[in-house]
Order: structure tokens, then C-alpha cells, then sequence
């Protein structure tokens, strides 16, 4: 026999005996019967409330994550199963999970997982790949919540900094460079996204700071960016013109200065040349270049022989970037129809800017687009202006490359003083044609973080990680992906000895760039979403009615018997 | 009574002894105080005086109550035979006492009160000079007591360990004594970075612990200045012309505790600035009621103004004809604001026009120049120009078309209407003349009209006629032929070429010019100095001069004369579409004529090579350094080139914004290769004078098996498509 019953027993007792008392009574007989039953019948619910069978998602099982905000706690279905991970803000009547797999364990009939919160941190992810039906995320933190830092960087070369900072409106960012000063600036736009390009400088690690400035230009976040500039190995070209122009001459100038070997070949009239190197277009030059600059007028001159080697030269690897200077004949348009591009003049040219390629909001500069309609299925694109249009393309031929380049005076760049920009111009595209040189460059972990597993990939066996300190750790290689992993436990900047050569990342400390951190998670809890395995499973669960009302009906029928019960006590 | 005597004996004991113990104590509390104070501070002070002022209360209690009656009748005993040893019985009630001892009683009494006794105990000098001793001793203390240590007790710490190891600089005086013209006040600096005005004389008074064999002064130029000792002190004196860093180099002892470079800067004496209250604009344009020009001035200075002097420039005449006067006058400036006027001056001057001689179409120059009071040489300040222009006559010439408009036959235009003009005398005066004189003067009308015709031909190209000369050795015949008669008019031109020829010389000789440089000597048609409908005019004002000549020749000047009006108006018309306009920018280039492109002679044009060097980067030490501040650890801090990096920046100290900080920095860095703030600061300070190298992008790697078997099989697959 359980409490229930006893009680019930009790209470059916206690009100006969209440009957029979009052059975005799003056005034009020029914009404006191009837109230003592009500109060023996609400009393026994505000002891043992009756309960409803309520549908629930049986197989879901709620992670409530840290971040999640009092209104989404209150939103959930009272009947679901819900489960705490460390760190989030629930009741107590709420269950705790040191962590998901333990929830899963304890539930072990879930089979769909619905994230409420900042999302799932880095230890919980694997637990919860492909279980995770949806994820109601909190508010994102007010800051740079993303960031994108390249990882990259050619030493002196124009870099971007993008990325969005969230709920500032009417804000702006602002790039200082390692000695404090503001390189660049810009107003977030309507989503807080920004986009800012700066001029890195020699070989080196250094570290910038992105500046979050609220209208009133108070400073609402700062994040570290760090930067590491490699200096590269040049590509060895092959140039050859029709006739000296502007352009060359910057373009020459340039290619002095960073240290890129030329072969020149300049017809300064019929049957006379200018040259520099040896620009000879047999088999060992051919071999040697890594790139070959060619306009349409080199092109007319030159014999069949030459070009049957420079194309073949590009099958084997070597690259070709196609210039046009200006009305092309002919014979060179059905030749270059071969090499893939089928060029037809069009209107004179129009002036195109590529302000937003190098960061020069202020500049002004207007270049101009050789006036051709360039068709061909097959190439990419190597060169945009802002307004979209195609510079330039390249498509592969063989295992070389072979670029179309139509922009007519980028040596205004040089001219006006935006020298880096100009060989971030040339420098990128010659370096997409020209000849794969050297081992893929490892994959650095970018939002390494104190405390936090950092993945590098193609790295080699003996490849090792010095610390800030200088302390060397050997890495353990996984064989197949050619990835390890490390787990910093200081800030600053590390490097992988990979192969010989030092590759610097930043380890930022724990509290920095909180928001970014917490973007990131949240980022991350999104990619787990998608197909679970089950269909929506429903069953019923019987919810017992809350107390407090039989409660206080029960407290309301005593006093009305108290009251009445009183005025019989007086009457006798 | 001799209760009364014995009170009075027993309180002149007692106050004597509270005398001792205060004099012992005085000199051991104030000792104590001051080095409480030397060491803990005044609340320190404080406690130890009221410790010691309770102990010595507490001395001084016990010393009061040691004179009891048993003390008294102790000395009484001691001091006095008289008193038998009885002493005690003074102090005795006479009722308890045995018949024998109140006799006794009443002898000492009676004693007692016929010998003048002095109980006080006797001074204790030799312990009172010992509690002197002591205080002196604790007061020598607090005086060597090392004031830099206070109140931190890391910095204590610190300074303790150190201590053994640096020499310690006990005194750091740095008088500073600006030049006499700043009128700013001498001051003594403690800190050894001094921030002074340039010029300024700076007196080092140093004091070390311990004392050094020899001290001097090291300056980051290379330059040292040894310091003379006079007593404990070090003294050194040094002009402050430039900012420099500085170093105290000592002898026979460690080195400063604080061995980083100082920093002298010398604050630069600022050129006066002047503000032009009137005239608001530069150029004044003179109203004709105007008498006077009212010129006001104010002019700042950092450490006052000297002197000021107007300029004044009268420019009289036009055109080539300018002359100019010029004339200085003093101001005397107002001052303003609360110096007295020393920094800050006004000047108002005003200038009286028709003293000057100031007449229609002159302008009137001003400028004002203010020197200050900087020594040796003043720093003078020039304001820009004010010019007040009395506007001359309208002038007939078109305005604002000089500069762009050439005019590219000057001469001859006149000379078309001078032959008009001769035409017309000479048809004038015919019923005077006599026939052949008639003739002579209308053929030397011709003969320049002939002239004239010539040069205008050139422009056309007709140089055939223009080489006449060439003939004339051949015409000779003809010539003589021409005394005969005027019936060979077609010779006679012959005769009188040569003289054209000299004419030339000196006849309208730009036109020689633009012959000489300007016209082809080809074809009329391919003749390129003038355009189509300019040489079609020119043509028809030839066909006209031919006209007239023939008449003029012939001695009919009155029927030459509608040829020559003809002629005189296509000349206008030429003179009106000649006038070429330079265009000031821009150049539309023709597309290259394919077909006539390269076909020129080529004979001697050779191939040519050449390299292009690449741009010295001498900004090298400061890369190489920069990547050395790279590594973080300090055990390669031997690897980095400092002394590179620092002649780099000793070499360029004028141009760049800040080099003594690099210096500084550098230096640092240096002497403590595990400082990691002194890194980052000196690669703070180093970032933006580093140089940007040309950027060239990332190559592409090398694709591996996988990867390129994964292209041939796009390749492949593209080509089977195709």
C-alpha cells in the first residue's frame, strides 16, 4: 500500500467523521458537507496533483551551451529532455552534463540534438557530428566576430584584411601598424563588414591591431593581427616586345628591383632589338623561364618554329601571359584562338578602376581595358576591376598556364606613387602563370589559441614546433593526412620548422578577442547542423499539474469551514 | 619645623633625579625620532617618540618613588656623623618609641636642624655624556641612510641587490642656463634627461657612491667630456646645440645603477610668425579717392621679437618698362597681451601714396619681414606680398591671350601696307616727278613687294625663288641689259634679289625662324606649317602680289594699287588664321600607319643590350637588424649587427623624425638582450623606417603524384571532350 493511498484512506475517514459531526448541524448542513469533501479532495491533490499526458519529442535531447540567454531558457518545451553542459546559465532543476558524450550516455535513446546557446565548444564537436538538428544560437557578442587574416603574405606586397564586426552601427575600423601608427581606415557598411588593405613590409612576424570605433569613435573591441610576410623566389621571365612602352618600363623596373632574372627581347624597329639576358627562344631558355611575357606584336614576329617551342615549352609547365598593346592583326587572333582566347574588337575602351584591388579609396587613378570581347569557355579570371569587369584571365594548357592580359597602363600605379600596389599586381599574376616551383607552403592554424588544439597540415615527419620561448616540441604526423596537431600553452608567436624553413604563427592569449572566439563557436555549432538519421520520433509523458493551485483552493475552503464551523461553535 | 625641613631635603632629591633621568633622555628621543623619521616616515617617527616618552615617564616615576623615608634617612646617615645612625628615628611617631630612643630622637632633631644639608644626588655626567653618545650615534645613522630606498619594498630589495654591484649616484644637479635672449630662468634639474632651449648652458654636479678614480660624460656623437671633481662633487659644463643622448662613464667603480642613455633635447628657437590683419587680400586695387594704405600687422614669437621692418617696392611703367624703387622701413610694434609685448607685437603702418609717387598704372609692393631675438643669428620671417595696384589705361592689347597665341609672321604685314601706303605718295606726287624718276621709285615698290612675295612664298614652299642668288652670276647679262631700258622686267627682279638677301637680315627675321625650323622643303602641297584654308588664302594674296608687282614695275602704281589692297586683306585673313593655339595638355596619338611603319633607313641602327640594375636599398643595416629583433631569444643577441644599424641612423639623424629614440632604443636593447619591452619597443620605433621591398606573389607548388595525375586526366578528359 503507497502514501497515496494511505492518505486517501485518512482523508475519507476524516471527512466521514466530519459528516457524521455535522450531520446534525442547525444551519449550513450541506454546504459544510459538501466543503469538507471539497477540502479532503483538494488536499489530496495539493499532496499528489493529478498529472496530463503531454506529446514530446522523444529522441531529442535539448544542449543547453554557454551563452544561453534567460528568454531562450524560456522557451523550452517543459516536457523535452534537457541537459546542461558546463559553463551554461540554467535552473537547478535542469540536468548537468560534464560534457555531451556523458549526456549522450545517459540518454542513450536520443537521436537528435538540439543546440540552445553559444554553441558547442571544441571538445563536445565530435560527439555531436551528425546528431545536431538545429541550433538555436544566442546573440552574438558585440565586437569583430569575424576575421579574415591572410595566411600568406608576399613581403612588400598589398595584403587584405577583412571581416565583419557585429552590432556597431555607424561604426568604423581602424588598422594600426606596429609602431602604433593608422595605416588604413574604412566605415563598417550595413552588416559591419570592412575591408582593409595595408602594405606589409620585409620577411618577418609582426602584429598589427584592428581597432572596432563605435560613432562617438570609442573604442568597443581590438583584436591582434598577426602578420607574417615571407619573402619569395622570384620567377625567372622571359619577355618579349614589339616596342618599348610605358608600361615595360615599370613593368622592367619592377621586375629589376624585385630581383625577378629577365630575359628581354625589345624590337626597337625592323630588324633591330634591344635585349637583356639572353632571350633566345631555344629549348634551354625556354627551360630556364618560368614565365614568358609576349604582345601581339613579338607575337606577328615571330616564325613558326619559335612559336611551335614556346607553346610546347608551355605544355611542359612554363607560363605565357598574353599582352595586347593594341589593334591586334589577324593572323595573331587566330593563333591565340589556338592558345584559347578568341578576342574581337569592340567599342573604344573605357575606364576601369582597380582602386578596390590594392585599398585606394582616395586615389582616383583610371586605367584603361584594351577594347576586346574576349571569349573563352574555359578560363578563370586573374584580374577584376571594380566594377566587375575581367581584366585578365588564364586558363591551363598542358601542365603550364597561358594568361590573356588586357589592362593597358597599370604603370599609372608607379606613377602615382602606389609602387607596392603595382607589384602586387604583377607579382600575383605572374606568380598564378608562372611555373609551379617548390613544395606546397603547410596549412597554419589561423585562430590558434591558448589552451585550444591548433591543426597544422602538410607538414613532413620531422617536422617541429618553437615556441615563444624557443623551446622545440617534435610533432607526431599523422601519415596519411600529413596533419598534426599542438596544444599551445603560451601566446605569442610560434614557429613550425617544417622542411628546413621557419613558418611563423600567433598564439592569441585566452582572453583576447573574445568575441571572435565565441563567433567562431558559434560558426561551428552551424556546420554541425543538418541530416540526422531519425525521423522526428513523438511519444506521451504524463506531467504532473502544478500544486499551488489546489493550494490555495484548499487554504480558501478551510477558512470558509473555519468561519462556518465558528459561527455553530457560538450558536452551541 | 623639622617635618618641613625634611620634605624640603626629600623634594630637592626628587627633583634633581627627574632632572638626570630627563637630560639622558632627551638627546636618546630625538635621536630616535629622526631616524624613525630617515627610516618609516613621520607616522613612524611619531610612534617611536611616544614609546620612548612612556618609557622615560616610566623611568622617571620609578626614580620619584625611590625617594621614600628609608632613601632620606639613608643619605641623612651617610651625609651627616651628627646623626649617630639615627637618621631613621626622624620618621618615627614619638608616643611608640622606648624613652631611650625619643632622646635620640630629640638630638638629631636638634642636629638636623643646626647643619644646612644637601641631599641632591650629584650629576652623572660621564653616563649623561654616554646617552649623547648614543643619540649622536643613532643621528649618524639616519643621516647615511639611503633616501632612494623608501617606502617600496621591491624597489628596496632592488636597490639592496644592486647595490653591491652599481655605483650608486647620490647627487644629480643639472643646472641649466638658457641663453640670455630667452629671458626664461635658470633651473636645476634632478632627473638627468633634460629638456632645455637650444643654446642653453647645461652644469653637471654629480655625487657617486662610492667615489670614482675619474667620471665623464659619453655623447652618443662619439664626443666625451670628462668631469672635474671639486670635493665630493663631479662638475661638467656643455652647450646645448643639438639634442644627444649621453652616457655617465665611470672609473675604477661599476657603472651607474642606471646605465641607459640619457637624453639632452634641445628645444628649437621657432621663426616668428606673422599674421596680416590688413590688407585681407594680396592684391589691393587702388580707389581713386584713395590717399593712404593702411597695412596692420601682428607678429608672434616663442621668446620675443627684435625687430621688424616693411619692405616697400614701387613698380612704375609697363610692358618692358619697369622700373623699380625700393625702400625699408622700421615698425615700431604696440605690444600685446600680458608679457609687456615681448613675444607678441602689432604693427600698423600706414602708407602715404602721394609721398611714395605713386602714379596710375603702378603697383605697390609690401612685405614685411620679422626677425627675433635668437643668438647668434636671428630667425627672420618674411610675409608673403601685398601689392596695391592703381590700374593702368585700357590697354589695346587683348588680354589674357598672351602666352598661348604666337604670332608667327610679325613683320610683314606692315610692310604690305607700307608698299599701299608708298603707292599712293608716289601716285600723289607723280605731276612733280618726271617720268623715269616716276618709274625708278614705283619699280623700287615693286622690288619690295617683290621681296615681300618672296617670303611668303617660302611659307608655301616656292623655295626656288628664294635661292634667286643662286643665278645671279648667270643674270650678270642681264643686268647691264636692265640700264637700257624697263622693257626686261622679268630680269630686272635678278638685279635686285641680292639685295633682298641683305635685306633679310634684318627685314623680318622671325619669319627667318620659323623658315629656318618651321617648313619643309618639299612640295607646296606637303608643306605642313600651315593648314589647308591658311595656304589657299596665302596663295590668293600671292596671285595678288604678283598682280600688283607686275604693275608697280611697269610705273603704274594707281593700277597696282587694288591688287595691293587685295593682297593686304588675304594678308589680314592669314594674320587672323595663323595665330596658333597651344594646346596646354593632353596628346592624342594617331594610330601608327602599318604600312608606312618601319620603312625608314635604317643603316647603322644596330641591335643594342643592356641590363637594368636594380635599386640600391641602403636601408640594409636596419632590415638586418629588424630581422635579428625577430627571434625572441637573447642567446643570438650577439648575432645582430647593432653597430651597423646605429652608424645607419648617425648618418641620417637630420632627416629622420626621431633617430636618438631609435638610438636609445637600440642601445638598450643591447646592453639587455633578455628585455622583451625593450625589444618591442625598439621594433616599435624600427617599423617605420624600414624599407618595402618590391613585392612579387607566391609561387605555385609543384602539384605531387596525385595531383598531377589528377590534371593529365583533366587534360586528357578536356581533349577527349573536344
Amino acid at each position: 500500500m503507497n502514501t497515496a493511498a494511505i492518505v486517501a484512506g485518512v482523508l475519507v475517514f476524516s471527512v466521514l467523521l466530519g459528516v457524521v459531526r455535522s450531520r446534525h448541524a442547525s444551519r449550513h448542513r450541506t454546504l459544510r458537507i459538501g466543503l469538507q469533501i471539497a477540502a479532503a479532495m483538494l488536499l489530496y491533490f495539493s499532496l499528489f496533483p493529478p498529472t496530463l499526458p503531454e506529446r514530446f519529442a522523444s529522441d531529442e535531447l535539448i544542449v543547453l551551451t554557454p551563452g544561453a540567454t534567460p528568454a531562450q531558457l524560456a522557451q523550452l518545451s517543459p516536457a523535452a529532455s534537457v541537459v546542461a553542459l558546463p559553463g551554461a546559465d540554467a535552473g537547478r532543476a535542469i540536468e548537468r552534463a560534464p560534457d555531451l558524450g556523458t549526456a549522450l550516455r545517459r540518454h542513450a535513446d536520443a537521436r537528435r540534438l538540439r543546440i540552445v546557446g553559444g554553441g558547442l565548444p571544441a571538445r563536445d564537436i565530435d560527439a555531436a557530428r551528425g546528431l545536431v538538428a538545429a541550433f538555436d544560437a544566442a546573440p552574438l557578442s558585440r565586437g569583430v566576430v569575424e576575421l579574415e587574416i591572410p595566411g600568406n603574405v608576399s613581403a612588400g606586397s598589398v595584403w587584405r584584411l577583412g571581416g565583419r564586426v557585429e552590432s556597431v552601427d555607424g561604426g568604423r575600423v581602424e588598422l594600426r601598424d606596429p609602431s602604433g601608427a593608422v595605416v588604413a581606415t574604412r566605415a563598417l557598411d550595413a552588416q559591419g563588414r570592412f575591408d582593409l588593405r595595408a602594405a606589409a613590409k620585409g620577411d618577418g612576424a609582426v602584429l598589427f591591431a584592428l581597432n572596432v570605433l563605435d560613432r562617438d569613435g570609442a573604442r568597443i573591441d581590438a583584436v591582434t593581427v598577426p602578420l607574417a610576410a615571407r619573402a619569395n623566389v622570384p620567377p625567372r621571365i622571359l619577355l618579349l616586345a614589339g616596342a618599348p612602352d610605358a608600361e615595360l618600363k615599370y613593368l622592367r623596373r619592377w621586375a629589376a628591383d624585385a630581383g625577378l632574372a629577365a630575359d628581354t627581347r625589345m624590337m626597337l624597329s625592323e630588324g633591330v632589338t634591344y635585349s637583356e639576358g639572353t632571350p633566345a627562344l631555344d629549348g634551354e631558355t625556354l627551360r630556364r623561364a618560368d614565365v614568358a611575357i609576349v604582345d601581339e606584336r613579338a607575337w606577328a614576329a615571330l616564325d613558326a618554329q619559335s612559336k611551335k617551342a614556346l607553346i610546347t615549352a608551355v605544355r611542359d609547365g612554363l607560363g605565357l601571359l598574353l599582352r595586347v598593346t593594341g589593334p591586334l592583326p589577324a593572323a595573331v587572333a587566330a593563333e591565340w584562338v589556338e592558345l584559347g582566347y578568341r578576342l574581337e574588337s569592340t567599342e573604344p575602351p573605357s575606364a576601369v578602376r582597380i582602386d578596390g584591388l590594392l585599398g585606394r579609396d582616395d586615389a582616383a587613378l583610371t586605367f584603361s581595358r584594351r577594347a576586346f570581347a574576349v571569349t573563352s569557355p574555359d578560363a578563370a579570371s586573374l584580374l577584376r576591376a571594380d566594377d566587375g569587369s575581367t581584366l585578365a584571365w588564364s586558363r591551363n594548357l598542358g601542365s603550364g598556364r597561358v594568361a590573356l592580359w588586357l589592362l593597358a597602363d597599370s604603370y599609372k600605379l608607379s606613377l602615382g606613387g602606389a609602387s607596392a600596389g603595382f607589384g602586387t599586381l604583377w607579382g600575383d599574376a605572374l606568380a598564378a602563370v608562372a611555373r609551379t616551383r617548390g613544395a606546397a607552403s603547410p596549412s597554419l592554424p589561423l585562430t590558434a589559441r591558448i589552451d585550444e588544439r591548433a591543426v597544422l597540415c602538410g607538414v613532413t615527419d620531422a617536422a617541429a614546433i618553437e615556441s615563444t620561448t624557443g623551446a622545440h616540441s617534435e610533432l607526431i604526423v599523422d601519415a596519411t593526412t600529413h596533419c598534426a596537431a599542438y596544444w599551445p600553452d603560451m601566446a605569442g608567436w610560434h614557429s613550425l620548422l617544417n622542411g628546413g624553413m621557419r613558418w611563423p604563427f600567433y598564439v592569441r592569449s585566452r582572453d583576447e578577442a573574445h568575441a571572435l572566439a565565441a563567433a567562431s563557436t558559434v560558426r561551428a555549432t552551424y556546420a554541425l547542423v543538418g541530416e540526422t538519421s531519425s525521423a522526428m520520433g513523438t511519444a506521451t509523458r504524463d506531467r504532473p499539474l502544478p500544486r499551488w493551485p489546489f493550494f490555495l483552493a484548499w487554504l480558501a475552503v478551510a477558512a470558509a469551514l473555519w468561519w462556518l464551523e465558528r459561527g455553530a461553535v457560538a450558536q452551541s | 619645623m623639622s617635618t618641613a625641613a625634611l620634605d624640603h631635603l626629600r623634594r630637592t632629591a626628587a627633583q634633581r633625579k627627574l632632572a638626570i633621568v630627563a637630560l639622558a633622555a632627551l638627546p636618546l628621543v630625538v635621536a630616535a625620532a629622526v631616524l624613525a623619521a630617515r627610516i618609516g616616515g613621520s607616522i613612524a617617527a611619531f610612534v617611536v617618540v611616544v614609546l620612548a616618552l612612556a618609557a622615560t615617564a616610566a623611568i622617571a616615576w620609578r626614580a620619584w618613588c625611590s625617594v621614600d623615608e628609608g632613601w632620606l634617612a639613608r643619605r641623612l646617615d651617610a651625609s651627616a656623623v651628627q646623626m649617630d645612625d639615627s637618621a631613621a628615628l626622624l620618621f618615627h611617631d614619638g608616643a611608640a618609641l622606648s624613652e631611650l630612643q625619643r632622646l635620640q630622637q630629640m638630638r638629631v632633631h636638634a642636629c638636623l636642624a643646626e647643619i644646612n644639608l644637601d641631599l641632591r644626588p650629584a650629576w652623572p655626567w660621564p653616563r649623561l655624556f654616554v646617552a649623547c653618545g648614543v643619540a649622536l650615534v643613532l643621528l649618524i645613522a639616519a643621516a647615511t641612510w639611503q633616501p632612494s630606498a623608501r617606502s617600496d619594498t621591491e624597489q628596496r630589495s632592488a636597490t639592496a641587490h644592486n647595490a653591491a654591484a652599481a655605483t650608486a649616484l647620490v647627487r644629480t644637479r643639472i643646472a641649466v642656463e638658457p641663453p640670455a635672449y630667452t629671458h626664461v630662468t635658470p633651473s636645476d634639474e634632478t632627473s638627468l634627461d633634460v629638456k632645455a632651449p637650444e643654446g642653453s648652458r647645461l652644469r653637471w654636479s654629480l655625487r657617486f657612491d662610492p667615489e670614482p678614480q675619474a667620471a665623464a660624460l659619453v655623447f652618443h656623437d662619439g664626443s666625451r667630456m670628462a668631469l672635474t671633481r671639486d670635493g665630493a662633487d663631479w662638475h661638467g659644463e656643455r652647450a646645448l646645440n643639438a639634442s644627444v643622448l649621453y652616457r655617465i662613464a665611470l672609473d675604477g667603480v661599476p657603472p651607474p645603477a642606471d646605465d641607459r642613455l640619457h637624453r639632452l633635447d634641445a628645444i628649437a628657437d621657432r621663426a616668428p610668425e606673422i599674421r596680416v590683419l590688413e590688407p585681407e587680400k594680396t592684391l589691393t586695387v587702388l580707389d581713386t579717392q584713395q590717399k593712404n594704405w593702411y597695412l596692420a600687422f601682428e607678429a608672434d614669437d616663442d621668446y620675443g621679437i627684435a625687430a621688424a621692418e616693411l619692405q616697400i617696392t614701387l613698380a612704375q611703367g609697363s610692358g618692358e618698362n619697369v622700373k623699380f624703387k625700393e625702400q625699408t622701413v622700421a615698425l615700431e610694434g604696440e605690444p600685446v597681451g600680458a608679457d609687456g609685448g615681448v613675444k607678441h607685437q602689432r604693427y600698423r603702418h600706414r602708407l602715404d601714396l602721394a609721398a611714395l609717387g605713386v602714379a596710375q598704372g603702378d603697383d605697390v609692393v609690401v612685405r614685411l619681414a620679422v626677425s627675433d631675438n635668437r643668438e647668434p643669428k636671428p630667425n627672420i620671417t618674411r610675409s608673403a606680398s601685398f601689392i596695391l595696384r592703381w590700374p593702368a589705361q585700357a590697354s589695346q592689347e587683348s588680354a589674357g591671350l598672351e602666352g598661348v597665341v604666337q604670332k608667327t609672321m610679325p613683320a610683314y604685314f606692315r610692310s604690305q601696307r607700307q608698299i599701299i601706303i608708298d603707292s599712293e605718295a608716289l601716285q600723289s606726287e607723280k605731276p612733280k616727278l618726271d617720268d623715269k624718276a616716276f618709274l625708278a621709285r614705283s619699280d623700287a615698290i615693286g622690288v619690295d613687294q617683290k621681296i615681300l612675295r618672296l617670303r611668303y612664298g617660302q611659307f608655301l614652299g616656292e623655295e626656288s625663288e628664294t635661292h634667286a642668288q643662286h643665278a645671279e652670276a648667270a643674270e650678270q647679262a642681264a643686268d647691264s641689259a636692265h640700264e637700257h631700258g624697263g622693257e626686261h622686267d622679268d630680269h630686272d627682279e635678278h638685279a635686285h634679289a641680292p639685295r633682298a638677301g641683305q635685306e633679310a637680315a634684318t627685314f623680318g627675321k622671325e619669319g627667318d625662324i620659323v623658315a629656318e625650323f618651321g617648313h619643309v622643303h618639299d612640295i607646296a602641297e606637303a608643306a605642313t606649317l600651315l593648314d589647308a584654308e591658311t595656304k589657299a588664302t596665302l596663295k590668293s594674296a600671292l596671285a595678288e602680289m604678283w598682280q600688283a608687282e607686275l604693275h608697280l614695275r611697269q610705273g603704274r602704281p594707281d593700277e597696282a594699287l587694288p591688287y595691293e589692297y587685295r593682297a593686304l586683306d588675304f594678308i589680314k585673313r592669314v594674320q587672323q588664321s595663323t595665330r596658333i593655339y597651344l594646346e596646354r595638355v593632353g596628346l592624342e596619338l594617331p594610330a601608327p600607319d602599318e604600312a608606312r611603319r618601319l620603312s625608314g633607313e635604317r643603316k647603322g641602327v644596330e641591335d643594342r643590350s643592356g641590363s637594368l640594375a636594380a635599386a640600391t636599398i641602403d636601408d640594409a643595416p636596419l632590415a638586418r637588424l629588424w630581422s635579428g629583433l625577430q627571434r625572441g631569444d637573447a642567446a643570438d643577441a650577439n648575432a645582430i649587427d647593432w653597430s651597423g644599424a646605429e652608424e645607419w641612423l648617425r648618418a641620417r639623424e637630420a632627416s629622420l623624425p626621431d633617430a636618438l629614440a631609435v638610438l636609445a632604443a637600440i642601445d638598450r636593447t643591447r646592453r639587455d638582450p633578455a628585455c622583451a619591452e625593450c625589444r618591442d619597443s625598439l621594433r616599435a620605433l624600427l617599423w617605420p623606417l624600414l624599407p618595402a621591398p618590391a613585392a612579387t606573389g607566391a609561387a605555385r607548388a609543384t602539384p605531387d603524384a596525385a595531383g598531377r595525375a589528377y590534371l593529365d586526366a583533366l587534360q586528357s578528359d578536356a581533349g577527349g571532350a573536344r
